[in-house]
């Protein structure tokens, strides 16, 4: 009994342990295998397109990488066949000898695919061939529902909200429509004095700034973003004339994120107004006239993870106990410039 | 006009042929075209009536603003090593072999990162920046390296490329519609630029910071009521030419000069002008070329510029390699530091990505003259801000600083990992005017491990 006991929790026990030294790690298609096919066969297979020449290419052999749908329709599905790759094409034709004539990639296109690039695309036939999210056409990925945006995919185009983990912005913009044309149609017109851009992708939210416009916005001017509220993901009124003012309009954008204020007038009876934007991570006040009366609204900005005050009032124990408060904001109080260079130094 | 000829006019040339240049270089096709309205387009998903001339005239593979996601970088600061800065004296060194030569490696604020000795200022930044020390390239001569360094591309005949600096202006739009999307401060006449793309994406150049931009004040006697007539006049001789003649070119120079007028009159002109800056500041950037290139950069950034390059030359260490890096580095070693420090302070670096590189790197054998010549097989570049994540080396090369052992990055990968980090689509074709398609980094792979 103990003996049989003893056995039964080992084997686990030991997959377990063995597990690392066989199982290759989830090989990812379209971070680790779509490169490859980028790089080294879509040249030649992809569907008919016209060339600079203006000669129509047709794919060699019918085979197709350039689009999920493509693939599974090349060869009879026979490409890469799921948890088979000896019976995948794709395996049999870049492992044959090099002097074969059906090896690939040709010899007159290249080095052969190294050890290393058939080893990934062999785990990820092995594993399922799983084409996560990538349908190479703009398409839905059939039958599993997409995960939220926020992969990285070296080698593909970068997608909205690539690579730095879980999007702040998907969530964010949850059930929110995107801002009517009518709205926008006045920052669109000659002479506007913001520029309103989609952040991108297909995300209803918005960046505002009055970048090359900054001498004509005032706080009167900062009025006109009501209209989009609910929107507005960034905003930069940096250098610009808005004072305290402006702040009262400002603390009615619910999705703000990111608020750029610097170089100017505004103070603490502006600030302590901005209390109510609980998704704010980035607030620059360099060079504002902030003092240590507005770092007591700041500490109940939870999500704030920077926040800038060189060249202002407040004070460093205001600094100091602020970073008590919030622990995890970094505050950059003052730069951290280098000593002047010793004498002569180059004249390069 | 070749590029030559701008920066003679940019620098020492009349009203006329400033405006002149400014036609060709400087402030092309209807800013407000590529940027606000028909950004806002995407944003709508449908066209918006802007009532511009030019809008028929568009180029019509041309421009709406390309943007992925919300960009990290929203500006670029590039600062390249003419000549082929040596990897392993700088950002690779090597303690314990012969390859190292005769310093030793110091410590830095990035834990087990080291540097070169000539560079201790930068040590103190270490935790902002990521080196890259995988890097190789295919060519090892100076004009088909640093070619191939800036457009991706390499040195052919019959085409010349546009630089990454190019390609980020013209995806990404310019920010500031008064002010020119990319400036190069210091460099040759003999860089590629804008290549094949149409004349208003060629960079501004700066001879010299201090300069700045010339030519912006009214001529001696004319006053602003006459400056004004002139140009009404000239609009009406033009009117008529403009209108038989609905082409792209010249569509692009009514816009140049008008443009060019608008940057005259504008408060950013002021973005030009270092003399702005405070002492302290100027002393902390080093009151030297490349110091005051990397000050001016910033105020640039700051004002709305997309891409800055500063030039800095002299790195061909044939001979005397170590007397002649204690002379080159304590510029960089100060200026980039400075500009590093000053970016982070005001809340720029978020939005900045700078980088520093060269065309190759220097061989890890010192020949009898002291010297180290060109290397192309394995060097380091330095990538800071935009989203960067600090402290960290990316890619290895062997013990003595002579192959890439990991994590290869091509020249091609370096740029669209600069695209990438400006949230360009590295997948995105633009055609040349022969139709042949091209792409931001050459199908180059972005490092997208570095970012945070």
């Amino acid at each position: 009994m103990t003996m049989r006991a003893t056995t039964t929790t080992a084997i686990p026990l030991l997959a377990a342990l063995l597990a690392p030294l066989t199982a290759q790690r989830k090989v990812h298609f379209e971070r680790q295998v779509l490169p490859i096919l980028e790089k080294r066969c879509i040249e030649c297979h992809r569907a008919t397109y016209v060339d600079e020449n203006g000669r129509r290419r047709r794919p060699k052999g019918r085979v197709m990488f350039d689009t999920r749908r493509n693939i599974e329709k090349s060869k009879r599905g026979k490409l890469f066949v799921a948890g088979d790759p000896d019976a995948s094409l794709v395996i049999e034709s870049i492992t044959l000898p090099a002097d074969d004539e059906d090896r690939m990639p040709p010899p007159k296109k290249g080095r052969p695919l190294s050890d290393r690039e058939i080893q990934l695309i062999r785990s990820w036939i092995e594993q399922g061939a799983d084409y996560g999210d990538w349908t190479g056409d703009g398409s839905p990925p059939p039958k599993k529902p997409a995960k939220s945006a926020g992969k990285s995919t070296r080698g593909g185009s970068p997608k909205a909200g690539r690579r730095r983990g879980p999007n702040p912005l998907v969530a964010l913009a949850k059930g929110l429509r995107p801002a009517k044309p009518d709205r926008l149609a006045p920052f669109a017109r000659e002479g506007s004095r913001f520029a309103v851009r989609s952040v991108g992708g297909q995300s209803p939210l918005l960046t505002v700034t009055c970048c090359g416009h900054t001498d004509e916005v005032d706080d009167r001017a900062v009025a006109d973003l009501l209209a989009i509220k609910e929107h507005i993901y960034e905003l930069d009124l940096a250098r610009s004339n808005v004072g305290d003012d402006a702040c009262a309009v400002i603390a009615q954008m619910p999705r703000l994120v990111k608020l750029d204020l610097r170089e100017t007038a505004v103070g603490n009876a502006g600030v302590t107004q901005l209390g109510k934007l609980q998704e704010l991570r980035t607030l620059n006040l360099f060079g504002t006239k902030v003092g240590d009366y507005a770092m007591q609204a700041i500490a109940g900005l939870k999500k704030l993870e920077r926040l800038y005050v060189w060249q202002t009032d407040v004070s460093a124990r205001a600094v100091t106990r602020l970073r008590e408060k919030l622990p995890n904001l970094r505050i950059v109080f003052a730069p951290d410039l280098p000593e002047p260079m010793e004498t002569g130094g180059n004249r390069r | 006009m070749s590029l030559r000829k701008t920066i003679r006019g940019a620098d020492h040339g009349s009203r006329r042929t400033f405006l002149a240049g400014m036609a060709q270089s400087l402030l092309g096709v209807g800013a407000a075209a590529t940027f606000g309205p028909s950004g806002l387009a995407r944003a709508l998903n449908g066209p918006v009536p802007t009532g511009s001339l030019f809008d028929e005239l568009q180029d019509p593979q041309d421009p709406k603003p390309i943007v992925l996601g919300p960009a990290t970088a929203k500006h670029v600061i590039y600062l390249f090593m003419s000549g082929g800065m040596s990897h392993i004296d700088t950002l690779d060194p090597k303690p314990g072999a012969a390859t190292n030569g005769p310093n030793t490696p110091i410590d830095t604020r990035a834990d087990g990162v080291l540097l070169g000795s000539y560079l201790p200022k930068l040590a103190q930044q270490m935790d902002k920046c990521c080196i890259v020390s995988s890097m190789s390239s295919t060519q090892g001569a100076h004009a088909q390296a640093s070619y191939l360094m800036r457009t991706s591309y390499e040195l052919r005949g019959t085409i010349e490329h546009p630089s990454t600096g190019a390609w980020v202006h013209r995806m990404a739009g310019r920010l500031n519609e008064t002010l020119p999307g990319h400036v190069i401060i210091g460099g040759g006449a003999d860089i590629p630029a804008a290549g094949f793309f149409p004349a208003s994406y060629q960079p501004v150049p700066l001879g010299t910071a201090e300069d700045g931009l010339q030519n912006c004040e009214l001529p001696r006697g004319v006053s602003e009521k006459r400056f004004n007539r002139r140009l009404e006049m000239l609009g009406k001789l033009d009117r008529q030419f403009a209108e038989t003649h609905r082409q792209l070119s010249v569509g692009s120079y009514s816009q140049a000069y008008r443009d060019a007028v608008k940057l005259m009159r504008s408060s950013d002109l002021v973005a030009f002008d270092i003399d702005q800056e405070p002492d302290s500041l100027r002393e902390a950037y080093g009151e030297n070329r490349f110091g005051a290139g990397c000050l001016l950069a910033r105020r640039l950034v700051e004002h709305g510029v997309r891409y800055v390059e500063v030039f800095s030359g002299g790195w061909d260490t044939h001979s005397d390699n170590f007397d002649r890096l204690a002379d080159l580095t304590p510029a960089i070693d100060q200026g980039l530091s400075a500009l590093l420090a000053d970016l982070d302070a005001r809340g720029l670096l978020q939005d900045t990505l700078v980088v520093l590189a060269s065309e190759f790197g220097r061989t890890p054998d010192i020949d009898e003259d002291q010297g180290r010549n060109h290397y192309p097989k394995a060097f380091s570049t330095l990538l800071a801000g935009g989203g960067v994540r600090g402290g960290q080396r990316y890619g290895k090369t062997d013990k003595e600083g002579r192959e890439v052992v990991s994590d290869p990055v091509s020249i091609p990968d370096f740029n669209a990992t600069i695209a990438h980090a400006c949230g360009l689509p590295t997948d995105h074709i633009l055609y040349s005017p022969s139709g042949r398609p091209f792409r931001v980094g050459n199908k180059g792979m972005p490092v997208t491990e570095i970012f945070a």
